[in-house]
C-alpha cells in the first residue's frame, strides 16, 4: 500500500510541514509586532515632540470648528462655548496654552499635539464622549463646574513643565475639560 | 507670580498671590482654573468665580482686570505670606 501512493504521501507530509510552518510564523508575528501597532501610547516614545497626525488623524472630521456668535462667543461643533475670560483675556487664548510646552512653568505642563485645529477637534471629541456617558469618562462636581477626565485610549500629547520634563515628557491619553454648563473654563491633556 | 503650590482642583495650575481690588484683599488664585481660596494653605472646598466676568467671590470684581494683579514682592510681604512662597514665576505675570 505505502508503495502505490508514494508521490501524494511525501506531497501531504511536506504540505502538513508547510501549513505548521505558516502556522508558526503567524503566532510569532502575531506575538511580537501586533502589541506595537495597536497599543502605541502604552510603551515610551521616542520623543515628546509633537506629532500631529496621532491627535488629529482619529478626531472626528468637522470637530472642533468653531463659529462665530457675535460677543466674542465662539460656539464649537460639538457645542462647546469658548467666551471672553482667564488670564488670557479669552478662554479659547488660554486654552490655546496648551498647544506648546512651556519647560520652564513649575510643576505639570500638559500639551496637545498637532496644531490649534488639532487641540480644538480632540477637547470636542472629549465633550462628545462626555455627553454619550460611559467608561472612558470620571466627572467629578465643583460647586457650579464640573471636572470631567475622559480617556481618549490614544495618545494625544504629553506631559510637558518642568515636571513633565523631569519625566521624561511621558504621553498623555487623557483630557481634562472644566466646564460650567457648556461653557469651557479650561482643557488640557494628562 | 508668586505662587503657593499646585492647585489641587484641576491638578495642573499654579495658585498664586492674586491682589483682588483697592482694599488689597489678598486671594490665592489657579492661573488654570481659576478655584480660590483665601489663604495659603488652600482650606475646604475652592470657591470659584461668578462667570462670564469671573468675578472674585469676595469683592465681586473681574479678577483679571485692574485693579486686581499678583503681588508684588511688598504685597507679599504686608500679607504676611512669605512663608508660603514656594517661587517667583514670571511668566505667570
Amino acid at each position: 500500500m505505502t508503495g502505490r501512493f508514494p508521490t501524494s504521501g511525501s506531497r501531504g507530509l511536506r504540505a502538513t510541514g508547510l501549513t505548521w510552518l505558516v502556522i508558526l510564523l503567524l503566532a510569532a508575528w502575531y506575538l511580537v509586532v501586533r502589541p506595537m501597532v495597536v497599543e502605541p501610547a502604552a510603551g515610551p516614545l521616542p520623543s515628546p515632540a509633537p506629532s500631529a497626525e496621532s491627535a488629529a488623524d482619529s478626531a472626528e472630521p468637522g470637530l472642533g470648528q468653531l463659529t462665530d456668535q457675535g460677543n466674542g462667543l465662539l460656539r464649537s461643533t460639538a457645542g462647546l462655548l469658548y467666551a471672553p475670560g482667564s488670564q488670557e483675556g479669552h478662554r479659547l487664548k488660554h486654552v490655546l496654552r496648551h498647544d506648546n510646552d512651556q519647560p520652564s512653568r513649575p510643576g505639570l505642563h500638559g500639551v496637545f499635539d498637532g496644531d490649534a485645529d488639532d487641540l480644538l477637534a480632540v477637547i470636542d471629541e472629549a465633550y462628545l464622549l462626555v455627553k454619550a456617558g460611559g467608561r472612558q469618562v470620571k466627572s467629578r462636581r465643583e460647586r457650579q463646574r464640573m471636572v470631567h477626565d475622559v480617556d481618549l485610549r490614544r495618545r494625544i500629547g504629553f506631559v510637558g513643565g518642568r515636571e513633565g520634563r523631569r519625566q521624561g515628557n511621558p504621553p498623555a491619553t487623557r483630557v481634562r475639560l472644566v466646564l460650567e454648563d457648556d461653557r469651557v473654563i479650561t482643557a488640557f491633556p494628562f | 507670580m508668586y505662587y503657593v503650590g499646585t492647585c489641587r482642583c484641576c491638578g495642573q495650575g499654579l495658585l498664586g498671590i492674586r491682589i483682588c481690588c483697592e482694599d488689597e484683599i489678598g486671594l490665592i488664585l489657579c492661573e488654570e482654573c481659576e478655584a480660590i481660596w483665601l489663604h495659603p494653605t488652600c482650606p475646604g472646598s475652592p470657591l470659584f468665580p461668578q462667570q462670564p466676568d469671573s468675578a472674585c467671590p469676595r469683592c465681586n470684581r473681574p479678577i483679571w482686570q485692574p485693579p486686581a494683579h499678583w503681588a508684588t514682592q511688598a504685597e507679599v510681604d504686608r500679607l504676611d505670606w512669605n512663608e508660603y512662597v514656594l517661587s517667583d514665576w514670571e511668566n505667570g505675570s
